[in-house]
């Protein structure tokens, strides 16, 4: 064992230990991320294969769509009303009043509805899954599963994927639209801007590209969220204590990662849009 | 989902053999190249403190651990070496008891009772709903399929997961610390469960205990395991004249109290 | 389950395909679909402000996007920034189309102002460019002027400050006064005393410019010719000359004695202008041929024309060269049909539109060409006559280097160039693929279908494949690498080599279809 008895010494050296340190959290975060990586993949490629789980697909579609169909809706008001409130006193200075509607409903097809949607859908959704999982690991339900020759993997993480993949862009889309009310009630009825500039302005500047842009990243953000829970529900450890920990770490490990993968995927779609002489990342 | 596919070898006498199994989680050794036989249709209790690795034992002989080295075979087969496939029918083979019963708690009894038959047969409703009313008999249960386990008590519970366990007619039954946990009473009639069942199904049972007098009461044969090591191996009768120290002190604690 | 949860999952879905395709169909550029556009360009020397997006209007109603900008070097060489327009098909553009950029706002946002031109002239068609383009828009330019004048009122106030600041100030105003006040008395005596000089000669005056506009008329028509010219140019500097003298003596009032013969000079020489033009007129002389021949004239005239449209195609058609070198070898080391060495081509390649060309090349191959020859023997008994055996013998002769020809054409579409021909003096396709701003480029042939395996003239063999990349690793010049006729094992090869590439102005004046002008 010369290889323990070198991190050993390597452990006693005050100059290594922090290098030491710094090593360990690379190896330990690049192996949780390999981890959840093979989680996913191995949670995709059982949804694809049968038996096909499709009432408790159902069942998970109506948990993460309908469930959160309420708060996305007041959310998504919201976020359109104050959104435009907020951008018309700026405009106002270059009298460009008229292109609220563009600013925001740009701002909300590509990143609003797809990031907001995705962190209410991981406050409910993600941290409920990983409770929902880590009771069943600590309370070796998904050890009987096992026994019992049932996939836990595939009766438990893969309809929960499958159905955030779906019902989280459904949920963004209809962000969108509640949005698109709630800056349009700000903008015409409240704040008096013309009707029919305020509209052609949003046809003639919002393209499909930022629709669909946004419809993307929800999808992706969607997986992620729910993989996130799942895993860290399937792998908890430690009780109840264990299930709590795991639910905080689902939450806020899915929140940042929402945040840094909605960044990635951002950059990446915009190789493939047409934005010529547009800024490049 | 039908196809068992029971590879079973008659002129073996044990259901389970478990050969120089060594496992280790991390740098600690838990299984120390542990040897044990399992008698066809006996009740084989595996006894030691907690911590001790008998649980590490139990889950190995169900494939849901893969030895360092050593070999598990189930019928005569070899389940180290098997695909993941063919160890899910081996597992077929098998019915669990957990410690605190594992029932799903988002289903009722009869759902919990009935889901090994859902995913594994393609037997009518009406059949399913028979079958599970007969196992829940056999454990002495009746008219409790629509509740759900939070409402059950303790003893209950166990027996539910003991239908659940044998609903697909397993020739192994595993226990984990059935009575851990437990009141006397319903330490009691868990034993009596116990010894009903392996009468009445004619089953093979593994029990993991650290509780002595159930023990005594339910087992053919008796092995102690201490630090990952067995140390004791006999039919239960001789376990009370075991020389070894550990075993000793082990019992005496026990009698003792008693 | 419950049994509303399809229900209700459902209605979430349905809601949100509504809600996706509701913004869709909404968005701008879902109503300029491709099949109802077609694309023009325009090069900009400024597309400041221009962006992909960005409306095209005619008389102020959208009829087009922006679909991209990129650099593109005109053919000095020159960068211009290339506008790619999606015009929908309902509006037709003309060659005399006019594009120019126009200010949206003070914020600096753009669009395009198309004028389409009229139905009289060529109409434009998908992947032209609009010839005439205003890159600065009239903000712009009204912002520049503005910015001029500034300088320029700046500059005035400046010295009109300098001059006024101090006592000293205003004794030199008053002194600018009195002297603008002389000079205009001065003005007026001249203008009284010129009016006086005119009136007294005008018929003399009147005759002169009838002379001297007749001679320009008839000059203008041989302008350029020189001889009894270089004489009349030097008749008339003389002229000027004296008439500015004496433009100098009225003005300082001196009596018209000189004057009288200035102008009597004057009158002498327009006199020969006029018995000059005369001559020319009644086609003496050679210019006189020049000028009258109207056969001359028109010949002239058609030969100018031709010119004009030669120039106009010529100005469109670009001429490259390539020139590619490669070193093959043949991956078996002893086939008995390829040989490692070098390969050469020479190709020119005739560009009359970005998106085709016809390819003439001339490739001397290594490979060279195998020619069959079939011997038959017969072995007779000398004495019966009979047949004891026959043999036939394939020979094949390989001519190693043998010199081939390809004629394609080729067309482009998008990343991929399609070409078809002859290749290598045998019918082949083939196609081109580009990457990277066409830096990298693959290259595909397939051609010689029924090839022959050279000593077993019966048997076919694969056709001939080759694949090769190119990249242009330094301007005009590109390494290349790749494989020839994989499919017949004894024939493949690969090989590796350079290429050159550039266009070629000066081919266009001696291309062998062109008329001399």
């Amino acid at each position: 064992m010369s290889s323990s008895s070198t991190l050993e010494r390597l452990n006693e050296n005050p100059v290594a230990r922090p290098f030491v340190a710094i090593g360990n959290m690379a190896i330990s975060g690049l192996t949780e991320l390999g981890l959840v990586v093979q989680f996913f993949a191995s949670a995709v490629a059982l949804a694809c294969r049968p038996p096909f789980r499709v009432t408790l697909l159902l069942n998970q579609m109506e948990f993460v769509g309908v469930g959160s169909l309420f708060i996305i809706m007041l959310t998504g008001t919201f976020t359109g009303a104050v959104f435009t409130l907020q951008t018309v006193n700026g405009l106002a200075q270059f009298n460009l009043e008229s292109v609220v509607g563009t600013t925001v409903m740009i701002g909300v097809t590509r990143e609003l509805a797809p990031v907001l949607t995705a962190l209410m859908v991981t406050g409910r959704v993600a941290s409920a899954m990983a409770t929902e999982l880590g009771t069943m690991r600590v309370t070796e339900q998904i050890d009987a599963m096992e026994v019992m020759a049932v996939n836990p993997v595939q009766y438990l993480a893969s309809p929960r994927i499958v159905a955030s993949a779906i019902m989280v862009p459904c949920l963004s889309m209809l962000f969108v639209a509640v949005a698109y009310a709630g800056a349009y009630i700000m903008a015409v009825p409240v704040l008096g801007i013309d009707e029919g500039a305020y509209i052609s302005r949003i046809q003639e500047y919002v393209a499909s590209y930022d629709v669909m842009h946004g419809f993307y990243k929800s999808i992706i953000l969607g997986v992620l969220l729910a993989t996130v829970g799942c895993y860290k529900g399937y792998n908890a450890a430690g009780g109840a204590r264990g299930v709590g920990n795991a639910t905080t770490q689902a939450v806020v490990i899915s929140s940042i990662s929402v945040f840094v993968l909605d960044y990635v995927l951002s950059a990446l779609l915009m190789k493939f849009e047409p934005t010529y002489n547009a800024v490049s990342y | 989902m039908t196809d068992t596919t029971v590879v079973s070898v008659p002129d073996s006498p044990y259901a389970i053999e478990v050969k120089n199994v060594c496992k280790s989680f991390g740098p600690n050794p838990v299984l120390k190249n542990v040897n044990l036989k399992v008698r066809r249709g006996k009740t084989r209790v595996i006894l030691g403190p907690s911590g001790s690795g008998k649980t590490v034992i139990m889950k190995h002989m169900i494939g849901l651990l893969k030895p360092d080295s050593g070999n598990i075979l189930v019928d005569g087969v070899d389940i180290t070496t098997l695909p993941h496939n063919e160890l899910l029918n081996v597992r077929r083979k098998f019915g669990m008891v957990f410690q605190q019963a594992a029932l799903f708690d988002s289903m009722t009894v009869g759902e919990n009772v009935s889901f090994p038959l859902r995913e594994h047969s393609v037997l009518s409703k009406e059949a399913i709903a028979e079958k599970v009313r007969e196992k829940l008999g056999v454990v002495d249960l009746k008219n409790i399929e629509h509740k759900y386990p939070a409402e059950l008590s303790g003893g209950m519970r166990k027996r539910v997961g003991l239908a659940r366990a044998i609903v697909l007619e397993p020739s192994i039954v595993l226990y984990d610390e059935p009575t851990t946990g437990l009141d006397p009473l319903t330490t009691d009639s868990v034993d009596k469960m116990i010894l009903d069942a392996s009468k009445r199904l004619n089953v093979t049972s593994v029990v993991i205990s650290h509780d002595v007098g159930s023990a005594l009461l339910v087992a053919d044969d008796i092995a102690v395991i201490h630090e990952g090591v067995i140390v004791e191996d006999v039919p239960a009768k001789e376990i009370r004249d075991s020389t070894h120290p550990f075993v000793r002190e082990f019992l005496h604690t026990w009698f003792r109290k008693q | 389950m419950n049994a509303r949860t399809p229900l209700l999952v459902g209605l979430v879905i349905v809601a949100a395909v509504v809600s996706l395709t509701y913004f869709l169909t909404q968005s701008s550029n879902g109503k300029l679909d491709k099949s109802k556009s077609y694309v023009l360009y325009g090069d900009f020397s400024d597309a400041a402000g221009i962006r992909w997006k960005t409306r095209v209007q005619v008389n102020g109603l959208d009829v087009g996007r922006i679909e991209g900008i990129e650099h593109v070097r005109d053919s000095d060489g020159r960068l211009l920034a290339r506008v790619q327009l999606r015009i929908d098909r309902k509006y037709d553009v003309y060659e005399n189309a006019f594009l120019r950029k126009v200010a949206e706002s003070l914020l600096g946002d753009f669009r395009l102002d198309l004028d389409p031109g009229t139905p009289g002239h060529r109409k434009l068609e998908e992947g032209e460019v609009i010839p005439n383009v205003q890159s600065t828009s009239d903000l712009e330019a009204i912002q520049s002027e503005l910015r001029q004048v500034a300088t320029n009122v700046n500059r005035v106030t400046d010295s009109v400050a300098k001059v006024l600041a101090g006592p000293e100030g205003e004794g030199a105003l008053r002194q600018i006064l009195a002297s603008v006040e002389r000079s205009v008395v001065a003005v007026e005596q001249t203008t009284y005393a010129v009016r006086e000089t005119v009136q007294s000669n005008q018929a003399l005056v009147n005759q002169m410019i009838a002379d001297v506009h007749r001679f320009t008329n008839t000059l203008s028509d041989v302008s350029g010719r020189e001889g009894e010219i270089r004489k009349i140019t030097g008749n008339l500097a003389q002229l000027t000359e004296r008439l500015n003298t004496l433009a100098g003596r009225l003005a300082e009032g001196e009596e018209g004695g000189e004057i009288t013969e200035t102008v009597k000079n004057l009158r002498e020489t327009t006199e020969n202008l006029a018995s000059a033009t005369r001559k020319i007129d009644q086609g003496d002389g050679t210019m006189g041929r020049l000028v009258n021949d109207n056969e001359l004239v028109d010949s002239v005239q058609e030969t100018v024309d031709g010119a004009n449209t030669l120039i106009g195609s010529l100005a469109r058609l670009q001429t490259q060269v390539e020139l590619r070198t490669e070193y093959i070898v043949p991956f078996n080391g002893n086939s008995p049909y390829v040989d490692s060495g070098v390969r050469t081509s020479l190709g020119l390649r005739l560009i009359p539109r970005p998106d085709k060309y016809y390819l003439l090349e001339a490739v001397s191959d290594v490979r060279g060409d195998q020619s069959r020859r079939q011997i038959s023997r017969e072995f007779r008994d000398g004495r019966t006559g009979e047949l004891i055996r026959s043999e036939t013998e394939d020979n094949a002769d390989t001519n190693f280097r043998a010199l081939k020809f390809s004629v394609q054409f080729a067309k482009r579409y998008y990343f991929s160039t399609f070409r078809f021909g002859i290749i290598e003096n045998t019918g082949g396709v083939g196609a081109n693929f580009h990457w990277l701003n066409d830096r990298l480029e693959l290259r595909v042939d397939a051609f010689d279908f029924t090839r022959r395996v050279p000593d077993q003239v019966s048997e076919l063999v694969n056709p001939r494949f080759r694949a090769f990349f190119l990249y242009e690793f330094y301007d005009h010049l590109f390494a290349q690498a790749g494989l020839d006729d994989p499919f017949n094992a004894d024939l493949r090869t690969w090989f590796l080599g350079a290429a050159l590439r550039f266009t070629d102005e000066d081919l266009k004046s001696i291309l062998p279809f062109a008329p001399t002008p």
